[in-house]
């Protein structure tokens, strides 16, 4: 993933920021993970369940955590 | 993002008073060593959090804000700082005005409860004031530090929090993993001991399933199915069968416990016990292998066992760190760890063989009641316990003594086929039951066991999806975050590194002692700010010694 898709360079060399309100890091890295994840055989719904719950839902706790990987009918 | 329009700062660390018209842009201040441009920069993070970074934490000698936040030649009660703000996101305006006498009460003019919300998050996230030490190490940082300077440096302990629980679910689907293998692996050696079969095997089984079936006019089966039932069809006995039936499960029983007995004493097992006393003598004999071997364990007990602290000493450590360093130590005992592994392999059918017959042995032991004057079985309720609780010491390896011991007794035998021999004698005293008793006996165990021995199956299935899930979770989680954290990194790096070479104009420092702007952003800043994480900030660089400072809006 890259950060550097938010700012652009002018020809002299000046930086200008494009955007204030773009994803929040944390978000990014989520994302990243949740992509990986769905990407391996048979990972796809826990990683679209853990993409919600920690972008959408803010789940951090251990037990929110155990209950996205868990509780998704696919164990 | 706060935008500041105007700043105005009196009996402020070495600033009497002055006000700087920003108009919401980007600006340097530009001077020579002692001018005061930290103490611009200073005064923005006061005004904002109420506190000033840099008189505190280690190597700053106590100094205080209250204290060292006023000019030389004020006091609190005068010195203050006055900021007209712009919340870029709101579009709203205001006056924020905080006083050393009074650092976490500022005045907000208008009072708006989204600019006292704007505040308390950048309180809670001063890191948008960046030393000059701080910047040099991030720009020097090794590689393998760069994922972690980033965390840290964006506080992203949102990131490490979700690390070390993923981490603690896998450790502890792992630990149950184990724990399944190991009670599934005891259900099939008592199935196997309840049918007189050698081990858990579909034709074996069928045949001796059959064998009853028929005796008792049933169909015989011919496949063993996740649900089979091996008494189907099996009517409730006309009669009681009472001690007849009895002595079937125990001559049953008996048996299995001499052959698991008999096995202990064979040449073969004994030929397995010395190599493995002589393979863990050459383990003991090279001090440095088992000390590196010891250290190994220790090391991989500390990795399974880390709850975001240290379980040997208790420190409290970052996951990652502490992840790379106990990594870092298990690959300088790479020999340590071939020989370990090899020695387990050796000693894993020693173990095997010492569970069953624990097994085998508790089970011959609980017919001692049975007669009415109990037969004397302690050695064989002895030697149940202590083959037990060798076979675990033997899976554990370490300590390496208890592992001498337990190969030393593991071939011990004595007196048990005595106690053996006096219940064989007792269970002849029993009436016989009909071969139909027996048989229905016989399926009636065969079938409770064979569900006790599904159930653990199922569990153990289970704990090893579960294990491999959140094993994969964890370290897909590990990677994302390092390549995303080190993307970070190289994209900030490279843009800092534009923004030094413009300050210095190739190279060199400006040499008036004056305010300035600059047309374009701060790399460094931008790139944090940009993917969204700096949002109320605005952008503060420390002073450098180079004769510049530089803070932006």
């Amino acid at each position: 993933m890259s950060t550097a898709a938010d700012t652009t360079d002018d020809s002299d060399g000046t930086v200008h920021g494009t955007s204030n309100d773009a994803v929040p890091i944390v978000h990014k890295i989520f994302g990243a993970f949740a992509n990986a994840l769905a990407a391996q055989p048979d990972r796809a719904a826990v990683a679209e369940r853990l993409r919600k719950a920690l972008v959408t839902d803010g789940a951090r706790s251990e037990a929110a955590l155990r209950a996205v990987l868990f509780d998704g009918g696919d164990l | 993002m706060i935008k500041i329009s105007s700043l105005t700062i009196r009996d402020f660390r070495g600033i009497r008073s002055i006000t700087l018209d920003l108009g919401s842009n980007n600006f340097a201040v530009c001077g020579p060593n002692g001018s005061g441009k930290s103490g611009v920069v200073d005064a923005i993070e006061f005004v904002l959090t109420g506190d000033i970074s840099r008189l505190a934490g280690k190597g700053t000698g106590g100094l205080s804000v209250k204290e060292h936040g006023p000019h030389v030649d004020s006091t609190p009660e005068y010195a203050f700082v006055e900021a007209e703000v712009v919340i870029a996101a709101t579009g709203k305006s205001a006056t924020i005005r905080r006083t050393v006498k009074q650092p976490k009460a500022p005045m907000v003019t208008p009072d708006d409860p989204s600019i006292r919300a704007a505040l308390a998050e950048l309180a809670a996230h001063p890191e948008f004031v960046l030393s000059r030490r701080e910047i040099i190490k991030f720009v020097l940082a090794e590689p393998s530090a760069r994922s972690q300077l980033v965390q840290a440096l964006l506080r992203l302990d949102e990131l490490d929090t979700v690390r070390a629980n993923l981490t603690k679910i896998a450790n502890a689907e792992v630990r149950d993993e184990k724990a399944a293998i190991r009670h599934a692996a005891d259900a099939g050696s008592d199935f196997a001991l309840a049918l007189g079969i050698p081990k858990i095997s579909s034709a074996p089984l069928l045949i001796a399933v059959n064998t009853r079936r028929t005796t008792l006019g049933l169909p015989p089966l011919n496949e063993l199915t996740a649900t089979t039932s091996v008494r189907e069809g099996l009517q409730p006995p006309t009669s009681a069968a009472g001690a007849a039936v009895n002595k079937t499960r125990m001559l049953t029983e008996l048996k299995s416990a001499r052959e698991r007995l008999e096995g202990l004493a064979t040449a073969e097992f004994e030929d397995a016990l010395s190599a493995t006393r002589a393979a863990v003598g050459t383990l003991e004999a090279d001090v440095s292998l088992l000390q590196g071997a010891n250290r190994e364990n220790m090391l991989r007990a500390a990795l399974a066992l880390y709850d975001d602290e240290c379980p040997v000493c208790g420190t409290e450590f970052e996951l990652a760190e502490f992840q790379t360093t106990v990594t870092a130590k298990l690959a300088a005992l790479s020999a340590a760890t071939a020989k370990r592994q090899q020695l387990e392999n050796a000693l894993d059918p020693i173990a095997d063989a010492l569970d069953q017959a624990a097994l085998a042995f508790k089970a011959a032991a609980n017919w001692s009641n049975f007669a009415k004057i109990p037969i004397p079985v302690a050695k064989l309720a002895a030697a149940a316990q202590s083959k037990a609780a060798a076979a675990a010491a033997l899976r554990k390896l370490l300590p390496i003594e208890a592992t001498k011991e337990s190969l030393a007794t593991a071939g011990d035998i004595s007196g048990l086929r005595d106690e053996l021999a006096h219940l064989d004698a007792a269970a002849a005293l029993l009436p016989d039951p009909s071969t139909q008793d027996a048989a229905r006996e016989y399926l009636v165990i065969a079938q409770s066991k064979l569900e006790s021995w599904r159930k653990c199956r199922k569990a153990e299935v289970n704990a090893k999806t579960r294990a491999e899930l959140t094993s994969a979770v964890s370290a897909t989680f590990g990677d994302a975050i390092t390549d995303g954290l080190e993307a970070i990194f190289d994209a900030v790096r490279s843009r800092f590194g534009a923004l030094y070479r413009a300050i210095n104009h190739d190279g060199k420092v400006p040499s008036t002692p004056a305010s300035s702007r600059f047309r374009g952003g701060w790399p460094l800043m931008w790139i944090f700010t940009a993917a969204g994480f700096f949002r109320q900030a605005p952008i503060t660089v420390r002073a450098t010694k180079t004769g510049w400072a530089c803070a932006f809006t």
